[in-house]
C-alpha cells in the first residue's frame, strides 16, 4: 500500500470537509457572488453617471473649441467645414459675415442676419435639422416677432428690400452667444475667409483631435486652439476621469475582503491542517485543496455574481460598449488578483507545523 | 525499519531528564517505557518523534536495504485530537486515507477499526460531540487505519475505563502483531504486561 494521501483523494477530502460545515462555504460563495456584483455595477454606475454628465456638458458646448487665426485674412471656410471630417469631431463651422436688417413686419428695428458656413448651424443648436438653404431664426428673435417655420419674410438690407424662406426656427438657446435674437443664413460658397472656426468634439476626444488640428492649421494662419467656454478647460479631458474614478479600485478593495475574509477563516482551521499535515498531507496538496476551494467558493461565485450585474444592466439596455469593457475590465482585474489567494493557503499550509497539534510538541 | 536510539541526552536547563539513553526498538515489538511521571517517557517519545531535539545523540529509522529516511509515524496521546466536524467514521477514515486509499476502501477499514475499539454506537456522532475517552478511541482507530510503520503512544489508557483500555492495549498489540513499531509509556501494568518489552526508565544508571 502506497503511503501518503492520494493527491486527489486529499483535494476530495477537503471538499467533503468544507461540506461538513455547509454555512461556512456558502458564506464565502454569497460574500464572493456580491462582490462580484458589486465591482462592476458600482463602475457601471460611475461610468454612467460620468457619461451624462459629459453629455449635458456637451450639450452646454463644453467641447466647443475655437481655432482662431493668426493673421488679419484668416483661413478659407473650406478649411473650417474640413475639420467636421476629423476622426472625433462632431461638428465643424465658422461666422462669414455679419450686417444689420430690418424686417418690414418691425420697421425701424435693427437685426442681425449672419451668413455661417453649414456646419455652424450644429455648433449653434446641436441636432437642428434645416433643409436647404434658407434662413434660421434664433429662438429669441423669433419669440419677438412671431416668425414661424416654412414661411416667407421680408427684410431690408442696405437699403434694398428682399424676400427670403424662414426655414427653421431654434427651438433651443444657442450654445454661441449672440445667436438667439439673431437670423442665420448657411452660405455655401467655398471661397469665403474666416478668422474663427468653432470646433466641436466628442468628450474624450480632445486630448487626441486637438493636437492633430493644430498640427494640421498651415503654419502661415498661425493658429491657436482655445476653449470657446473658459469653463470647458475643467471638462476637456474626460477620459482621464474614467482611470481615476473611484470605482476603478472596486476590484482591488473586493479582493482585499476576499483575502482577509479567507484569510481568517482558512487561520481559524489550522488546527484540522495541521492535523492532515501529521497524517502526512504535504503543504502542496493543501494548497491544491484550498486552491480548489477558491474556485469553487470564490471565482466561480464571482463569475456568477460579475455576469449577472452585465446580463441583467445589457438586458435593460444601459450600458454601452466602453462600460461593457471597463467593467469587463475591473472583473478580470478582480478575478486575477484572486488567483494569488491559494498561495495565502500555501504560506499557511507551509507554516503550520504538523507537530502543533500534538501536546508533547 | 528499526528505530536505533543511541546516546540521547536532554536536559531543561538544570532538569536532566534524559543521559545517554540508548535502545533499539524492532519491528513487530511492544515496548513499554515504564516510571512513574517525571522520568522523561514522554521526552523521549517526542524525540523519537522528532517533535523535541536532544542535547545530544541520534535516532536513526534504518530500512532493509541500509538507507535511513523518516518514516511515517502515529502519535497517540490523551488529548490527540480529532476533526471535530467530522463524524468519528470520518475521523477514522481519513487515516486510512492518509496511507493511499480511496474513500470508499476508508470506510471499509474504518468500520473494522471503530468495531475493534467498541466505537460502533457513536460511528456517527461528530468529533465535537464525543467524550474524552470516545475521542482517545477514535484517536487510537485512526492511528490504526493510517496504518504507520511506528506508533508512539504517550498514557494512551490514562483517562479510560477497564473495558475501553482492554481495547485500546488490542489494538496497539494487534498493530504490532501486524508489523509495526509500537512504542508506550506507561505506568499502567494492564499495558505492560501485554508489551514485549518493559524498559525502566526510573532505573536506568545514568552513563
Ligand atoms: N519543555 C520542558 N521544559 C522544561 N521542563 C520540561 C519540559 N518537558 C518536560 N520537562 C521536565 O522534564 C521532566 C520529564 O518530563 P516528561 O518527559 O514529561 O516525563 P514523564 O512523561 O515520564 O512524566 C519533568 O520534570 C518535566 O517537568
Ligand atoms: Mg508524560
Amino acid at each position: 500500500m502506497s503511503r501518503g494521501f492520494h493527491t486527489g483523494e486529499f483535494v476530495r477530502e477537503h471538499a467533503r470537509g468544507l461540506r461538513a460545515r455547509p454555512w461556512r462555504a456558502l458564506l464565502i460563495a454569497l460574500c464572493a457572488a456580491l462582490i462580484g456584483a458589486a465591482v462592476p455595477l458600482v463602475s457601471l454606475i460611475e461610468t454612467g453617471g460620468l457619461r451624462e454628465s459629459w453629455e449635458q456638458q456637451r450639450a452646454a458646448g463644453r467641447f466647443v473649441q475655437v481655432i482662431r487665426a493668426g493673421t488679419i485674412e484668416g483661413f478659407p471656410v473650406t478649411f473650417c467645414e474640413n475639420i467636421a471630417r476629423t476622426e472625433g469631431v462632431i461638428a465643424a463651422g465658422a461666422i462669414l459675415h455679419r450686417e444689420q436688417i430690418q424686417l418690414a413686419t418691425f420697421p425701424g428695428q435693427n437685426r442681425e442676419l449672419l451668413r455661417v458656413s453649414p456646419g455652424m448651424i450644429a455648433i449653434a443648436w446641436p441636432g437642428l435639422a434645416i433643409p436647404g438653404s434658407g434662413i434660421v431664426a434664433g429662438k429669441d428673435l423669433a419669440t419677438q416677432t412671431g416668425l414661424v417655420p416654412d414661411t416667407t419674410v421680408n427684410l431690408t438690407r442696405a437699403g434694398t428690400s428682399e424676400t427670403r424662406d424662414i426655414v427653421s426656427i431654434a427651438g433651443e438657446r444657442s450654445r454661441v452667444d449672440g445667436l438667439n435674437t439673431a437670423l442665420l443664413e448657411p452660405d455655401v460658397r467655398a471661397d469665403q475667409y474666416t478668422r474663427e472656426c468653432y470646433v466641436e468634439m466628442q468628450p474624450g476626444a480632445a486630448g487626441a483631435v486637438i493636437p492633430t488640428l493644430t498640427e494640421a492649421v498651415p503654419p502661415t494662419f498661425k493658429a491657436t486652439p482655445a476653449p470657446y467656454l473658459k469653463k470647458s478647460a475643467l471638462v476637456m479631458d474626460p477620459e482621464k476621469q474614467l482611470p481615476q474614478r473611484a470605482s476603478a479600485w472596486g476590484w482591488a478593495l473586493g479582493a482585499g475582503i476576499l483575502f482577509l475574509l479567507l484569510g481568517v477563516l482558512w487561520w481559524s482551521g489550522r488546527a484540522e491542517m495541521a492535523l492532515y499535515r501529521a497524517f502526512g498531507a504535504r503543504p502542496v496538496q493543501i494548497t491544491l485543496a484550498l486552491a480548489a476551494e477558491v474556485i469553487a467558493t470564490v471565482l466561480v461565485p464571482v463569475a456568477i455574481g460579475a455576469s449577472a450585474v452585465i446580463a441583467v444592466a445589457g438586458f435593460t439596455g444601459s450600458i454601452g460598449t466602453q462600460e461593457y469593457l471597463l467593467a469587463g475590465a475591473d472583473i478580470a482585474r478582480l478575478l486575477l488578483a484572486l488567483l494569488p489567494l491559494p498561495l495565502l493557503g500555501a504560506a499557511l499550509a507551509h507554516a503550520i507545523s504538523p507537530s502543533a497539534v500534538f501536546k508533547g510538541a | 525499519m528499526p528505530v536505533a536510539v543511541r546516546d540521547i541526552s536532554v536536559a531543561f536547563g538544570e532538569r536532566r531528564v534524559l543521559t545517554g539513553f540508548t535502545a533499539e526498538f524492532v519491528e513487530g515489538s511492544m515496548t513499554a517505557l515504564r516510571a512513574p511521571s517525571g522520568f522523561g517517557k514522554s521526552t523521549l517519545l517526542a524525540v523519537i518523534a522528532g517533535h523535541q531535539k536532544p542535547d545530544a545523540g541520534t535516532v536513526a529509522f534504518t530500512a532493509a536495504d541500509g538507507t535511513e529516511h523518516a518514516p511515517q509515524i502515529s502519535w497517540i496521546d490523551q488529548a490527540s485530537p480529532v476533526f471535530p466536524h467530522r463524524t468519528a467514521a470520518h475521523n477514522v477514515a481519513i487515516g486510512a486515507l492518509s496511507r493511499g486509499s480511496t474513500w470508499e476502501e476508508a470506510l471499509l477499514i474504518a468500520a473494522g477499526h471503530l468495531e475493534r475499539l467498541g466505537l460502533e454506537e457513536v460511528r456517527d456522532r461528530l468529533g465535537k460531540r464525543l467524550s474524552g475517552g470516545e475521542r482517545q478511541r477514535v484517536a487510537v482507530a485512526r492511528s490504526m487505519a493510517a496504518e504507520t510503520p511506528i506508533i508512539l503512544a504517550d498514557e494512551p489508557t490514562a483517562s479510560l475505563d477497564a473495558a475501553a483500555r482492554g481495547l485500546v492495549i488490542g489494538a496497539l498489540r494487534a498493530a504490532a502483531d501486524a508489523g509495526a513499531i509500537v512504542i508506550i509509556a506507561t505506568h499502567d501494568d494492564i499495558v505492560a504486561e501485554r508489551a514485549d518489552h518493559i524498559i525502566r526508565m526510573d532505573r536506568l544508571v545514568p552513563a
